[in-house]
């Protein structure tokens, strides 16, 4: 009976959510990739770690906190998206899904072996903001309370600029239908470009906040990439709203199952859940793209 | 040999509904064997639809599908294929890394000795023979559809639903192609083909199915439909036709 | 096949079947790390390079095979008999994975399989009964087979997977697994059964990377996760095909001799960079030369034939 109880129930809830803004805020970004310009961007975690390493040594060096090291992390990430695309990524637009896949698998193994040599396969972690906050009986964690809160905010911000701006709308005309907005006048390389570049900063955000979450090296983005792609294929492949969703649900389920069964388990919640959506609706749950 | 007189293609209410867009509303339609038969109609009334259905291609269609007095609907396209009902494309589908060869050889049912003979009898007549190794991408957009042509032969069908295969075509080989359409019928092969050109129409099918916005609104000989009213409607609209002429007049 | 490439792969057989009676044990394991590539990126490339189906976690079937023929070796049977079992195992596992990620369109079957590596990992370091975790089995020296017997089950098992590719390639069934790489639904259109031929071609695939698994679990003694559910492994068999020129016969050999090229010179001190290379001329080729190094060739060729060819459209 004590497993039922609502309070652990809520506890697994709450946890759940905070890791699954994370995740939201990952997914969402290499949604808006996809969505803009039909590609696979199989290194979006490592832009995550590029975040993460940034801001690592920025506090080893100079004790920056990670949270003011978002300031410096994200430009300077952004910056490095957009040139990524504009000197690689431009040439897989337009190509098989396939081929963009397999170069960004490629780059991905370029920048994981990148950091390998600068860094080792030693994990690291930035232990600032120790402690947790408390809620009667709920606990929450500092790091993850602003993990998630810096999350939310940097998604939906995302999401009012695509709505509400006109870059952000854009984004989304070329992501509707590229050679449409290309006639209209908008510079689809530029946008492109900005996506890609908005794409990694969102990533990087998420990595400088991991710093103090979890302990990470060079090779983490793998199980991030794995989560990431589960998130997608749930929610749709181009669907923003759907990475949204999707990545709230795997925290959520994660939580739960690793409460209940065991944290291993929890880790291949990402996988399973794939594979039962694989089985049973191959668009995901909300998709555009037709998978079959 | 008796011939047999059951339609060798008969669909019964066909509903095709893509989400609000209601491309097939309910086709009854018989495609009589041997004949070379028309489907007319202008862009957009669902013609390609019903072709992507019957072929198996779109699965997603409610109905009835008899091919050979066989339920087809709901069978893949490589099952339907198998039986004896092929089509082609309206843009060329000729693979394009394989030579034409391999693109007509892979069409033929898989343990027929004798694709390959048949592959080159087919290139003579259409005067491709010396482009047997000559890749799909390679050739010009008129030879790539006279291929794609060529290929749905290689399996013997008994139907063979043409989708505007002379559209890109260059005149003479065009009249090729009716040829060996014409030469193939008088052998037995059934045909029913989309076409734009009236004079085609006309010169080649003896009896023609007119769709307009999903529904079949005439069906019978070249010479009847051209002066159906339904017909001419669902073409010109409802101001130009005769009778809303005369109606004008009338109260004028 | 033609006669001129029959030659010079009977001429390489029959070195390799010779040079172990001449050279030391350091160049025959390296040889035995060559043939290993050659058959493993020859059977990447009999679903992905001839189907277009990209199996990212491919090394998973390689890692399969390794810990199913340690523990039947270490269960009795004879070390031969548990490459071949290996193998099927491998295969075996296929069937469901196969039926149930290639109704898949290309990208989505690319995505779903992109885990399946790290999923054999966690399953070996968490499956402690059988695999002992982490700390991975110790093979002892008595039941292995000698490095000689390695060398020669690594050759015939590289051997036999190029064999069967040219044989596929040359046959209906290879024909029928390109038209659906050029084009699945054309191809489904012209009567080929596109779901039997993915899954023929996906467990074919599986079963020489089992087999494979085995004879390198002998050869080294040891296997643990890490080891042989490789994402290094998984990157170079895709790499090696890319390279060469997926699709075709020579391509994977061709690859496959660039790659432990580049290891040699790189592994030992720097293994991070060379795997660092080895991501990089995938990134090349995938931005400038999607056909491979074959392809260059073959571009001269059809330069030629176009010249030929002279005038006359249709």
């Amino acid at each position: 009976m004590e497993l039922l109880d609502p309070v652990i129930l809520l506890q697994f809830l709450i946890g759940g959510l905070l890791a699954g803004a994370l995740y939201a805020l990952l997914a969402c970004g290499l949604n808006l990739v996809f969505g803009v310009m039909r590609v696979i961007n199989v290194a979006h975690a490592e832009f995550m770690l590029i975040g993460a390493f940034i801001a690592y040594v920025l506090y080893k060096w100079l004790g920056l906190h990670p949270v003011v090291a978002l300031l410096v992390t994200v430009p300077a990430v952004f910056l490095l998206g957009v040139v990524v695309q504009r000197l690689l990524i431009e040439r897989v637009v337009g190509r098989p899904l396939l081929t963009s896949l397999l170069a960004t698998y490629a780059l991905s193994i370029i920048l994981v072996n990148l950091g390998l040599l600068i860094f080792a396969s030693d994990y690291r972690a930035v232990p600032v903001m120790q402690g947790s906050l408390a809620f009667g009986d709920i606990v929450i964690p500092k790091p993850r309370a602003a993990a998630a809160l810096v999350s939310i905010v940097i998604t939906v911000s995302v999401y009012l600029f695509l709505g509400r701006t006109r870059l952000g709308k854009a984004i989304r005309a070329v992501s509707e239908h590229a050679q449409v907005a290309q006639i209209c006048g908008i510079d689809v390389v530029r946008i492109r470009m900005l996506t890609f570049g908005l794409a990694a900063a969102m990533a990087a955000a998420a990595g400088v906040m991991l710093t103090m979450i979890y302990s990470f090296s060079p090779e983490s983005g793998a199980d991030f990439t794995q989560k990431c792609f589960a998130i997608i294929i749930i929610g749709g492949m181009g669907n923003f709203l759907g990475a949204l969703y999707g990545g709230i649900l795997l925290g959520v389920v994660e939580s739960f199952v690793g409460g209940f069964v065991s944290t291993q388990w929890a880790e291949a919640t990402a996988y399973l859940l794939l594979v039962l959506v694989l089985l049973i609706r191959p668009t995901g749950l909300t998709g555009i793209a037709d998978a079959r | 040999m008796a011939e047999r007189a059951d339609p060798i293609l008969r669909t019964h209410d066909l509903h095709r509904d893509f989400g609000g867009v209601h491309a097939l509303r309910g086709v009854d339609l018989q495609v009589r064997r041997g004949s070379i038969t028309g489907l007319i109609g202008p862009n957009g009334s669902g013609k390609t639809t019903f072709f992507q259905v019957v072929s198996g291609v779109d699965r997603g269609a409610s109905g009835e599908v008899w091919f050979d007095e066989q339920q087809i609907l709901g069978l893949k396209p490589y099952e339907i294929y198998q039986r004896g009902l092929a089509r082609t494309f309206q843009l060329s589908r000729v693979f394009p890394n394989l030579t034409v060869l391999e693109n007509l050889v892979v069409a033929a049912h898989r343990h027929d000795a004798g694709a390959r003979e048949r592959a080159l009898g087919l290139l003579e007549r259409v005067k491709l023979q010396d482009y047997l190794q000559v890749r799909g991408e390679d050739l010009s957009y008129g030879q790539q559809k006279l291929v794609e042509f060529l290929r749905v032969l290689m399996s013997e069908p008994s139907l063979i639903l043409l989708d505007e295969p002379a559209a890109g075509v260059n005149p003479t080989l065009r009249q090729t192609l009716w040829e060996m359409v014409r030469h193939l019928n008088a052998l037995g092969t059934t045909f029913l083909v989309i076409e734009h050109n009236m004079e085609v129409i006309a010169d080649l099918c003896t009896e023609v199915y007119v769709l307009s916005e999903g529904e079949i609104i005439a069906h019978g000989d070249f010479a009847a439909i051209r002066n159906d009213e339904r017909v001419l409607e669902a073409y010109f609209g409802k101001a130009r036709t005769p009778a809303a002429d005369r109606g004008h007049d009338a109260h004028a | 096949m033609p006669a001129r490439q029959m030659l010079l792969a009977a001429l390489l057989v029959g070195l390799a079947l010779v040079i172990p009676q001449f050279a030391s044990d350091y160049y025959v394991s390296f040889l035995l790390q060559l043939l290993m590539m050659v058959a493993l990126a020859q059977s990447w490339n009999l679903i992905s390079g001839m189907t277009g189906y990209v199996s990212f976690g491919h090394a998973a079937f390689f890692g399969i095979g390794a810990y199913a023929g340690t523990l039947l070796l270490q269960g009795g049977s004879p070390w031969w008999l548990t490459v071949l079992e290996a193998g099927a195992i491998a295969g075996l596992v296929s069937v469901p994975l196969g039926l149930l990620t290639l109704r898949l369109r290309g990208p989505y079957f690319a995505i779903a399989m992109l885990g399946l590596n790290e999923v054999g990992r966690a399953i070996a370091t968490l499956w402690v009964d059988v695999t002992r975790g982490g700390n991975g089995i110790t093979i002892s020296p008595a039941i292995l087979p000698s490095l000689s017997s390695n060398y020669y089950t690594m050759l015939l098992l590289a051997a036999a997977v190029t064999a069967l590719t040219a044989w596929v390639y040359h046959r209906r069934f290879g024909l029928e697994l390109r038209a659906i790489r050029e084009d699945e639904g054309a191809a489904e259109m012209v009567g080929v059964n596109t779901t039997r031929n993915k899954l023929t071609a996906f467990v074919l695939s599986a079963l020489v990377p089992g087999a494979v698994g085995t004879v390198y679990a002998f050869y080294t003694s040891y296997v643990n996760p890490s080891s042989v559910f490789s994402p290094a492994l998984n990157i170079q068999m895709i790499v090696m095909v890319i390279l060469g020129g997926s699709g075709t016969v020579w391509g994977p050999v061709l690859g496959a001799t660039l790659v432990m090229i580049l290891r040699e010179l790189l592994w030992a001190n720097f293994p991070a960079l060379h795997l660092a290379a080895v991501g990089g001329l995938l990134l090349l080729c995938m931005l400038f030369l999607p056909g491979g190094l074959l392809s260059l060739g073959q571009s001269r060729r059809r330069l030629r034939a176009e010249l030929a060819k002279g005038g006359g459209s249709g």
